[in-house]
Parts: structure tokens; C-alpha cells; sequence
């Protein structure tokens, strides 16, 4: 009832006409970003900052989270039509969508990737609308030395599942905490790395570092691919894009464990809708009566992973809603993001923060029914998109983060912030260091910092604090043994390849 | 057509080699500058607490240990495991270094010509001779697209965008 009750409290927010228009604005843009190959939601959301600098901390969060989860939607379409993933998330959706559209049942496919992605969405945000509150009361007697271990482990699990190389996982979460480090260090005054600049004096800013980071690499990952044109002929009526009785009977399990599994897969951190496609896909084809049929065109192969990366989507705002740990890129920059706006994250935010948290979770029931319908009925829409070619939008992109940069702090030194940082993106991208450990570390290094040293403070100085208490302890060896035990991250590959094997 | 995309020797191995020694010294480097930022304890403070130079010092202790283990690794991996081209060559590796003089330029000419023609400039050159598009939609999309930004930052975020000594 409590739940319900805050609940209201949010629609009152994400209600709000301006709320409503940021919301579609948000799930518009991200459709486009998911539909469009080669922009993932990550470049999208950090373009999308400093535009939204100017509104308030709620509705410029709505506007992001649109652009994340409504990128998962959006990205099934060129997987189905083309059999090219629109973003990573709807790679499996390729297997069986492509299929079914060359048997001339495209139609259904893109419907009940559309439908599967609602539902498990929906089903995704009432669970975090029940969950949200008491894992927030349990977070609230945290004292810093379980923040402490909270957020290690939050890192260390980030960092050991990102990225095929364990060692460089960890290289790109230590880079990030040194970034981090730049500045005024908050407890000793001392200033850290700063070489007399009094622009550092903040750090490097954590817009531009993301910025740089997420989307002028894109940029340049995406310049050096050959420009080919892209030509979709698409002669789909509204009709032919409802699935069938037979194909609802066909799908319903599948959206079903699909929702279940996105939703658990997509709540851990280090963990999100890729993982949960792939793993939804293979949990499907074992399940089946008849598994020798996946990748030949099966409804099931696209409601599953569809289903899933909505669902982990949405379930990936839960750990960074409650305990102020983001588990993946795009939740870390939108945590970052709330930074900016002068938001403490953290077990506080609900408190501190109803509306803003509550609207959100409001919001994206809303978002939800408005990808739906703009998914379905303006499908074709979407498909024109993709004759607009990269010749214009990828000066676009670097004309707009340019602007965008130097619009919030009116100064020149955060552009060549943004160009440095782009050009580390670029060799870390090319090779095949994680650049989620690196944001995820950069946003919450000053937070892990803090408690790190008020825990001191507290045991005088001895780090046994950490494992002695009962909710820091358990927290802390997890930790641990995500870091220290590479053959757990065997087995994770394991289930993953599994998956990619049937391919 | 397609363009060709050609490549140099620079293998996938060499190339983490070369970065994990770029780290190792990086990290070399920070655990020096950390070491200078140590400072007495506060004075009144128990002195318990971690001083500023502590958490980027282990940082960058640890990354110096991770990198050599990485430079080991990969050197003990046998050349046929890591397989594939590390960067582009030739016309792909053209096209990012351009992009990254023009946005440089950008950068530096911002504050001189104003917003209003680098920008436009920014867009022109980027669309014309990295993205490959021709003369006629080069120009028509940059000036468009400059100004429509214009609009955007200027009137409805109301930010002050750089204009150059005639005032534009």
C-alpha cells in the first residue's frame, strides 16, 4: 500500500504536461538511436546531458531513461528487417526475426517484439515499483562502512564481468577511480593532480568525460567502417503486424521466463539487457518441444531475448535508484548525470527525492504504453529513418557534443576534456578494454572515498571494520570473489557462449 | 563503392603489448606524483584517517602490478591466439585524424571566429571530406543544421554562445 501510495505521488509528477512532453521527446529519440545501427543508447543518453542541463533534475531524467529503454526497443527492428542489430541487446533477435521475415512473416515478428518488449517491460517496472521501497529501508541503516562495501561490490562485479580480458576489466576501473581522483580532495583540502590548472580544480567534469568517452569514439569507430547505404523495402500494413492466435500461444511462455530472467540478470550490476538476451535465448531453445527449430524462423527466438533486455532494462534502475549503484554504462551516466543536477545519490534519494525517484518509476510505466505505440502503428516511419545517411549524422553528433560541452560551463578547456577523453575512448574501444568499469568507478569513487574514510574514522584506522560487521562482511567477500576468481567469470562466459554457439 | 580499408602490421598482440607498458609507465608516473601529495596529519584530527595521496596511491600500485601482468601474459600467449589488426590503416585512419585536426581547429578557433562560423565550418568539413558527401547537401546541411543548433542553445537554453570581434 505504501508502494501505492508513493506511487500516486509519482504519476502526480510524470503526469505533469512538460513531464509528458520530455517522456515521448525521450522514448522518441531512443527509438530512433535503438532502430539506428552503430549509435548505442550509451552515446545517445551522454549527447542528451547538456541539452537537458537546463530543466529540472526530474524531468531531464525522464528524458534520459526514455532514450535507455526505449533504445531496447527500438533496436529489434533493423534485427528483423535487415538481420543487422540495431543495438547489442537485440543481437539473438536476429537468429529467428530475420528468418521469419524472409518466410514473409516480418510482420509478426516486429509485433510481438513490440508486444513482448510492453509486457516485460510493464512486468519489469511493477516489480521495481514493489521492490523499491523495502530494499531502501534495509539500505537506510547502512552505516558508511557497508556503503563502503556495497558499492565495492557493485565495482568489483561491473569490472570482472565487463569485457572478455579480466585484467583489463580491472585496468579500466582503476583508470577510472585515478580520473576520479582529479581535484579538490573533499576531506584533506589537498589538492590532487590539479598542475595549477583552476579548472581542474573540480575535476575533469564528469559530462565531458563521458561525453568524450561514449560519443565522440562512436563517432570515430563509426568513420572508419566503409559507408554503405542502406535500402529496406518495407510493405508492412498495421495488420499484418498483429500476431496471430498461434503465434500468442506460441510466445507467451517465452515472454513469460523471459520477463523473469531480464529482470533478475538485469538487477545485478556488471550484468544487463546483452546478457540477459542471450541467456533468455538459451533458456528458450532448452525449454522447447522442438529446439532443432530455433534459427529457422521461430516466434519464440524473438519474443525471448526481446522480452528479456526490456525487462533487464528497466530492472538495471533499481540498484541505482535505491542504493545509488548504477550496474551498468548507461545507469552510471545517468547517475552521473543526477550529479550534475545537484542530486546526491544514494539509500537517501527516496527520502530526500520522492518526487524525482517516484515520477521516474511513474514515468516509465507511461514511457511503456508510449513505445508501444509508437513501435507499431509508425513502424514505417522509423524504417525511413535509416535511409537518412551516416554522411550527416555523425558530423551532426560531433557538432552537438561540441556545443552541447561548451554550453555548460561556458568554457573551452571541458571541449579539450571532451577531445582527450574521446581519443582514450577510441584505444580502449579498439582494444577491448571495457568502458563501463571506467564511468561506473568515475561516479562513484568520490562517494566509495568518502566512506572509505569516515569507516576509518570509526575503527581508528583499521580495515578489520569491514569484515566484522554483519551486512559489510558478506558484502565485502563477494566482492572479493568477483575480483579474486576468474573461473567464476568462466562459467558466466560459458552461459554466454553457449548461447552465441547456436548462432 | 565501398572504400578499401588497408591495413599495416600492427597485430592485435603488439598492440596490447605496447599498451600495457603505456600503463605500466602511466601508473609509474601517478605513484610518484601520489607519494608528494603526503602530508602531516591535521592537526587536532587522530590521525586515523586515510590523507589524500592513499587512495591514488594503491590505484596505482595495483594498476603497475596489472599491467605488467598483462604485458607478461599476452607475451607468453602464442602469437596465432590473438589474431586480427588492432587500428586501421590507410583511408579509415586517414578520416580520424582529420576529424580530430578539424575538431582541434574547432577548439582553438572557437573563441576568434565565434560560434556561429566554426561551427558551420566544423560540419562543413567533416560532412565534405571525411563523410564523403557531396558540395551541394555538405553545404546546405551544415548551414542548416548550424543554425537550427544556434536556435536550440542560444534562444531556448539561452546559453552565450563565443562570437567573434564583429559580433556573430
Amino acid at each position: 500500500l505504501d508502494a501505492f501510495h508513493s506511487l500516486m505521488l509519482g504519476f502526480q509528477v510524470a503526469l505533469l504536461p512538460h513531464n509528458l512532453f520530455f517522456c515521448l521527446l525521450g522514448c522518441f529519440l531512443g527509438t530512433l538511436i535503438g532502430v539506428l545501427p552503430g549509435i548505442g543508447p550509451a552515446a545517445g543518453v551522454t549527447i542528451l546531458i547538456p541539452i537537458t542541463y537546463g530543466l529540472s533534475p526530474v524531468t531531464a531524467l525522464i528524458t534520459m531513461s526514455g532514450i535507455y529503454y526505449g533504445a531496447t526497443y527500438g533496436g529489434s527492428t533493423t534485427s528483423i528487417l535487415l538481420n543487422i542489430p540495431g543495438e547489442a541487446s537485440s543481437v539473438v533477435t536476429c537468429l529467428d526475426g530475420y528468418q521469419m521475415a524472409r518466410k514473409g512473416r516480418g510482420g509478426s515478428a516486429l509485433g510481438m517484439a513490440a508486444f513482448g518488449s510492453f509486457i516485460a517491460g510493464t512486468f519489469a517496472i511493477i516489480l521495481l515499483t514493489f521492490i523499491a521501497t523495502p530494499l531502501v529501508n534495509a539500505a537506510l541503516h547502512f552505516g558508511p562502512p557497508e556503503h563502503f562495501a556495497l558499492t565495492f561490490m557493485g565495482l568489483t562485479m561491473v569490472t570482472s564481468l565487463a569485457g572478455d580480458s579480466l585484467l583489463k576489466g580491472i585496468i579500466s576501473g582503476l583508470f577510472g577511480i585515478l580520473i576520479a581522483c582529479v581535484g579538490v580532495d573533499v576531506i584533506s583540502g589537498a589538492n590532487r593532480f590539479t598542475y595549477g590548472q583552476i579548472y581542474l580544480l573540480d575535476g575533469f567534469g564528469f559530462v565531458n568525460i563521458a561525453v568524450g568517452l561514449f560519443a565522440l569514439s562512436e563517432v570515430m569507430i563509426n568513420i572508419e567502417k566503409p559507408t554503405s547505404e542502406v535500402f529496406v523495402k518495407f510493405s508492412y500494413k498495421l495488420r499484418d503486424l498483429l500476431p496471430n492466435l498461434q503465434d500468442w500461444k506460441d510466445s507467451s511462455g517465452a515472454i513469460w521466463r523471459g520477463s523473469v530472467i531480464g529482470f533478475v540478470i538485469g538487477a545485478l550490476p556488471g550484468t544487463g539487457a546483452v546478457v540477459a538476451s542471450f541467456i533468455a535465448y538459451t533458456v528458450e531453445k532448452k525449454c522447447s518441444k522442438h529446439p532443432e527449430k530455433f534459427g529457422t524462423g521461430v516466434i519464440e527466438g524473438v519474443a525471448a531475448p526481446e522480452s528479456a533486455n526490456n525487462s533487464a532494462a528497466q530492472a538495471a534502475f533499481l540498484p541505482m535508484l535505491t542504493l545509488g549503484i548504477p550496474g551498468s554504462a548507461v545507469t552510471a551516466i545517468l547517475l552521473g548525470a543526477l550529479v550534475v543536477h545537484g542530486v546526491r545519490p544514494g539509500p537517501m534519494l527516496m527520502q530526500t527525492n520522492p518526487d524525482l525517484v517516484w515520477g521516474l518509476i511513474a514515468s516509465m510505466y507511461i514511457g511503456n504504453i508510449m513505445l508501444v505505440i509508437l513501435n507499431l502503428p509508425l513502424i514505417s516511419v522509423w524504417v525511413s529513418f535509416l535511409r537518412i545517411p551516416y554522411k550527416i549524422i555523425m558530423p551532426l553528433i560531433v557538432a552537438i557534443c561540441s556545443v552541447g560541452i561548451y554550453a555548460t560551463e561556458t568554457t573551452i578547456f571541458d571541449l579539450w576534456v571532451m577531445f582527450f577523453f574521446g581519443i582514450i575512448g577510441y584505444i580502449f574501444r579498439k582494444l577491448q578494454y571495457p568502458l563501463s568499469p571506467v564511468v561506473l568507478a568515475a561516479v562513484l569513487t568520490p562517494l566509495v572515498e568518502n566512506s572509505l574514510k569516515q569507516s576509518m574514522i570509526i575503527s581508528q584506522g583499521s580495515f578489520s571494520i569491514f569484515f566484522t560487521r554483519p551486512i559489510s562482511a558478506p558484502l565485502m567477500i563477494i566482492g572479493l570473489f568477483f575480483l579474486f576468481a576468474p573461473f567464476y567469470k568462466g562459467l558466466w562466459q560459458k552461459l554466454i557462449n553457449i548461447g552465441k554457439s547456436d548462432i | 563503392m565501398p572504400r578499401p580499408v588497408l591495413y599495416w602490421g600492427c597485430g592485435m598482440r603488439r598492440a596490447d603489448q605496447v599498451f600495457s607498458i603505456v600503463i605500466l609507465i602511466f601508473s609509474i608516473f601517478v605513484i610518484r606524483e601520489s607519494w608528494e601529495l603526503r602530508q602531516p596529519p591535521i592537526p587536532g584530527s587522530l590521525g586515523y584517517e586515510p590523507g589524500a595521496e592513499f587512495l591514488p596511491l594503491w590505484v596505482s600500485i595495483g594498476m603497475a602490478i596489472l599491467s605488467l601482468a598483462l604485458f607478461i601474459s599476452t607475451t607468453l600467449k602464442p602469437k596465432e591466439s590473438i589474431p586480427g589488426n588492432a587500428f586501421p590503416t590507410g583511408k579509415s585512419l586517414f578520416s580520424i585524424f582529420l576529424l580530430l585536426i578539424v575538431l582541434a581547429l574547432y577548439i582553438l578557433l572557437l573563441d576568434v571566429i565565434g560560434y556561429l562560423i566554426s561551427t558551420l565550418l566544423l560540419i562543413l568539413i567533416t560532412m565534405r571530406f571525411i563523410m564523403q558527401a557531396t558540395w551541394k547537401s555538405s553545404i546546405s546541411v551544415s548551414i542548416l543544421t548550424s543554425s537550427l543548433l544556434y536556435v536550440v542553445f542560444k534562444t531556448f537554453l539561452s546559453v552565450d554562445l563565443p562570437v567573434n570581434t564583429f559580433g556573430f
